[in-house]
């Protein structure tokens, strides 16, 4: 059980991380946020930036805790599974979150 | 479908350089796999071999290639963007089933049925809704298309270079008899343009 939830944790993060941050995406134009701007940056690019960047980060900390001793799984296969599952879930989460963090907010 | 203006060129050209994208890594990949058959070398290399076929020609290259075409995807999707600038046109097009109604901002009480006028040379901001399901608005050679949404307004930048009539129609499946829920675009050149105006008046 242990060795499936370290496999699939990072995929089912990015998982959980690309519904809320285009959920998040989608409250923002709904609340007009993107026409709110502070020091020329309107409020929906600060906020989903600042999401995008936390969803990095909380990927790259779940990579970080798989590859430290404490946390790495055991047995050789599963260590190794887990760690390319964990580089799979930040790449995709800085692929598949870059468009929203970077382009037009609202249509 | 030949592009009729700005907007259709920009993603004719968006569609030839995501074919050729998809064509290098399609013929890379079968280079490999052709390769993998035929060569065998020292079992001494296979790490030098690992680097350089998998790491750098599996992964790299597909990668680089992707990441160049989604950076040119989305450099494409800002420029199509309805944005403010001088010329600009405003019309409104609600669908409802089978037929498409057209208002103009320069002449509020103006209303087409299946034909939509607009000058040449001009960009217009097409405002779309339906009153009924969903629809999409769609005019090949002038541009993208865009869902019609009930109760939601889209707007959609469409140009046409030149003088013409043009086909549209919706894309989007809405019951028996979508097949032939189309309309017209006619575009006007300048003096064309203000008689419509006039004649609206």
């Amino acid at each position: 059980m242990t060795s499936v939830l370290s496999i699939l944790v990072s995929p089912l993060l990015w998982l959980a991380l690309f519904s809320g941050i285009y959920g998040l995406q989608g409250l923002s134009c709904e609340l007009d946020l993107d026409t709110t701007t502070f020091a020329g940056i309107s409020a929906a690019r600060a906020l989903l930036g600042a999401a995008w960047l936390a969803a990095i980060a909380l990927q790259a900390t779940l990579l970080a805790a798989l590859h430290a001793g404490r946390f790495s799984p055991e047995g050789a296969f599963v260590r190794w599974i887990s760690r390319a599952t964990g580089w799979t879930g930040l790449v995709a989460t800085i692929w598949t979150l870059f468009p929203v963090a970077v382009t037009s907010t609202c249509g | 479908m030949e592009p009729a203006g700005p907007a259709a060129n920009t993603i004719a050209t968006l569609w030839w350089v995501m074919l050729a994208g998809a064509t290098a890594i399609f013929v890379l990949v079968t280079v490999l796999l052709a390769l993998g058959f035929r060569s065998k070398e020292a079992a001494g290399d296979e790490k030098r071999q690992e680097r350089s076929w998998i790491i750098g020609l599996g992964l790299l290259f597909p990668s680089t290639v992707l990441l160049a075409l989604l950076g040119y995807g989305l450099w494409v999707g800002e420029r199509l963007l309805p944005r403010d600038g001088p010329d600009l046109v405003q019309v409104q097009a609600e669908g409802r089933r089978w037929e498409w109604i057209f208002g103009y901002g320069d002449l509020p009480a103006v209303r087409t049925l299946n034909v939509l006028h607009i000058p040449a040379g001009r960009p217009v901001d097409v405002a779309i809704t339906t009153s009924d399901v969903i629809h999409s608005f769609w005019v090949p050679r002038l541009a993208g298309k865009l869902d019609a949404i009930p109760g939601h307004v889209n707007v959609l930048r469409i140009e046409a270079s030149q003088p013409g009539t043009y086909e549209g129609r919706s894309a989007e499946y809405s019951g028996v008899g979508y097949d032939h829920h189309g309309f017209t675009v006619i575009a006007h050149d300048a003096a064309g343009w203000q008689n419509f105006l006039e004649s609206g008046r």
